[in-house]
């Protein structure tokens, strides 16, 4: 029992400290990638010999630095207590995610995951939706902040809107490999095609829903910074603000990952599966980071999209298609289509 | 207490700190939900009183100032100021420097409609256009660098032609500007034109028919995007814009895309002038009317000269007595001057008609019953600037 403790305590911390490093590595990443993309340098004066690595420790050195200003109307609680919950959730979301194939040790498996529970998916879907709540709560708790508040509703519009075509996109996958476990899905991949292949429709929804959820263009409605200066970060200064960006960095390493094993094969590829361990964890990497970047060039491409178009899109166009493509996966299930 | 039936509107001061709203404009709106029911636009923040300005310096005098109306074209103010003057004095322009004045105000027009594109783009959520479209605007600004030596106010055009002729490198860089430009723009293009989040977010966005808009004096590209073929380049034409040829693009939408695609192809229009003129431009001949009273002695002058010169600084160039007007193709729309002089080396009066002005005062019509989102996308296609709005 305590060996289980004990694992699980350096587990969480040595995922701490890589998902921090991680997130200070993207602060960097995206304004390098968005520099490349719009014919400038980006960060580069901080260490000059690095092309300016060292850039988000500066930043963040300078925003622990900043003056905190609290609103004088603002509810002081919920407002310290909202960028907690929205850095919070993804990390812990990030908490069932898998970092590389399980590694097989004697007998028994190594999850290089902080829990493995078999309900894997459901935990961080749960996690991944309260982090609205970090949004939702800074919106309202700005003291009356017009633009905050405008930005809450437009959050609370969002989440509702594709959190359940999300789930029911999950769902085809979840059917077809009968299990919620992580590992179970990919597992079942390695024998069969990836899940792409057989849920294409449900992928193409993933997709979407996987840029919805982090809120990056064209869907970054409450933060939409030309509309509604930034929406709920509007009254935030120093760290309290910098903490949102951190949460949403890990909610899309979480999504990519969440993509990578539902559709995409997790760590099997196409060639050298599964043998030996290493290069499995290079192909789950590169395929996770692949979608990362995804959501950096899908930033620096498209305009955004209004509120009301992406509740039109979810309810009136992905929900029927989702539904729909549920009931031809398990009418496909019950007689037995024969998976390749 | 707030019941079902009674639902609370929200008012929202939008600006004059703002992002979208293009400098110092201040918006106020009726909410409901997100639902604009009423827009009041409040101006006076950038307020010069430019208009009261003039009524106390010579014409020349007040030559610099014009550039500071719509700083995002200001080649384009000084020639139509210029061209007020001009028809008041009744001054002859020698033919290569009405050449140049078209390269010029072509050019202007060209970089004014790329901030345009790219900070519309900003507005709607695309960030990379911004950048592409500096880059060219950058190339044009080292060209009027080049003839002027100013890279935003130039003070370039003079009563009776220009403050310097051209120089071969700028005829190089704008061979060079010619031929890459083009190619650049559909960078730009497409990644905008065609894209479906980008049509949705423009098109039916910001509807204003073709009576509202002569209606509410709309000038320019947004009076083309609701289908009035009217441009003062085609039906008051001045300088030798007959002799040139190109298209007057409208479309009868009257949408957020109409102005949109309205302003690109004007951007293609302006670069088939722009080759015109570099095809036809004579190659010597003055660049000012030496006629004119404005031009200054270049040597050192006699001492009779001197003289005149300095009462001539002092007390301007009399103009005769009357009234004129003269509205100019801008960017942006019709910028007009409204001169009443009373003989004196003065204007008795003088109102500037500006575009953005009017386009700011029509956007509670053209916005009512959009999202917040929208009146965004209204304002960045309206396309005013400030420094026009509160002179």
């Amino acid at each position: 029992m305590l060996i289980y403790v004990l694992t699980g305590a350096i587990k969480l911390l040595v995922v701490f400290v890589l998902l921090l490093l991680y997130a200070l590595f993207m602060l960097w990443f995206e304004r390098k990638a968005l520099g490349f993309i719009q014919i400038r340098i980006g960060p580069k004066l901080v260490s000059s010999g690095l092309e300016g690595l060292l850039q988000p420790i500066a930043d963040m050195l300078k925003t622990l630095w900043k003056e905190d200003i609290v609103p004088h109307r603002a509810d002081k609680l919920v407002f310290w207590l909202a960028p907690v919950i929205g850095a919070m959730f993804p990390f812990a979301a990030a908490m069932a995610m898998p970092f590389g194939p399980p590694l097989k040790i004697g007998g028994s498996y190594f999850y290089l995951s902080v829990v493995h529970v078999n309900v894997g998916i459901l935990y961080i879907l749960a996690a991944l939706g309260l982090t609205s709540y970090g949004v939702l709560s800074a919106g309202i708790a700005s003291g009356g902040n017009k633009y905050s508040l405008i930005s809450a509703q437009r959050e609370v519009a969002q989440m509702v809107s594709y959190e359940v075509v999300m789930a029911l996109a999950l769902l085809n996958p979840i059917l077809m490999a009968q299990s919620l476990d992580l590992y179970d899905i990919v597992a079942m991949q390695a024998h069969h095609l990836w899940f792409v292949f057989y849920q294409p429709v449900a992928f193409v929804v993933f997709l979407i829903c996987m840029f919805a959820t982090a809120a990056i263009v064209p869907f970054d409605l409450p933060e939409a910074e030309q509309e509604l200066v930034a929406g709920f970060n509007t009254e935030y200064s120093a760290m309290k603000m910098g903490m949102f960006p951190f949460g949403q960095f890990v909610t899309i390493l979480v999504m990519s990952s969440l993509m990578v094993i539902f559709f995409l094969g997790g760590w099997t590829g196409p060639i050298w599966n599964g043998h030996p361990w290493i290069l499995g964890f290079i192909w789950y990497w590169i395929k996770v980071f692949f979608f990362v970047f995804l959501f950096i060039w899908s930033w620096g491409t498209f305009p955004r999209y209004r509120y009301d178009q992406l509740m039109n899109i979810c309810w009136k166009i992905l929900l029927p298609i989702s539904v729909l493509n549920i009931l031809w996966t398990g009418f496909a299930l019950i007689i037995h289509i024969p998976m390749i | 207490m707030i019941g079902i039936e009674e639902t609370k509107r929200v008012r929202i001061n939008m600006g004059p700190q703002h992002p979208a709203t293009h400098g110092v404009g201040r918006f106020i709106l009726t909410l409901n939900g997100e639902i604009i029911e009423d827009v009041k636009p409040i101006c006076g923040y950038l307020h010069r009183g430019l208009e009261k300005l003039a009524e106390n310096m010579t014409y020349q005098q007040f030559m610099p100032i014009v550039d500071r109306l719509d700083y995002v074209a200001s080649m384009n103010n000084d020639l139509a100021y210029c061209l007020a003057i001009e028809k008041l004095l009744g001054m002859e322009v020698p033919e290569r420097a009405e050449y140049i004045r078209i390269l010029i105000a072509e050019l202007g027009r060209i970089a004014s409609h790329l901030i345009w594109l790219g900070t519309m783009a900003l507005d709607i959520g695309a960030m990379t256009p911004y950048f592409y479209t500096f880059r060219d605007r950058e190339t044009i600004y080292d060209m009027f660098e080049e003839i002027c030596g100013a890279r935003l106010m130039y003070n370039y055009v003079r009563m009776g032609g220009v403050s310097n002729d051209i120089t071969p490198k700028f005829m190089e860089m704008l061979k060079h500007f010619l031929d890459t430009f083009p190619k650049l723009m559909k960078e730009s293009d497409g990644l905008l034109t065609k894209n479906r989040i980008w049509m949705s977010r423009t098109k039916d966005v910001g509807v204003i028919n073709y009576d509202d808009a002569i209606s509410w004096g709309l000038s320019g590209p947004c009076l083309r995007g609701s289908g009035v073929n009217w441009d003062l380049r085609k039906n008051r034409p001045y300088g030798i814009y007959p002799s040139l040829d190109f298209d007057i693009p409208y479309l009868p939408e009257g949408d957020v895309y109409a102005r949109y695609l309205v302003r690109l192809e004007e951007i293609n229009q302006s670069v088939r002038i722009l080759r015109q003129c570099v095809e036809k431009i004579p190659s010597g001949g003055d660049y000012m009317n030496p006629e004119s009273p404005f031009v200054r002695p270049m040597k050192k002058p006699k001492e009779g000269i001197a003289l005149k010169d300095f009462v001539l600084q002092i007390r301007g160039v009399k103009a005769p007595a009357g009234e004129v007007y003269f509205g100019a193709e801008n960017p942006k729309g019709e910028l007009g001057f409204y001169i009443v002089s009373d003989g004196a080396g003065k204007p008795y009066r003088m109102k500037i008609r500006t575009p953005s002005f009017v386009h700011v005062f029509a956007l509670p019509v053209i916005v009512k019953g959009g999202l917040i989102a929208d009146i965004v996308s209204v304002i960045s296609s309206l396309d005013f600037v400030f420094g026009e709005v509160d002179r």
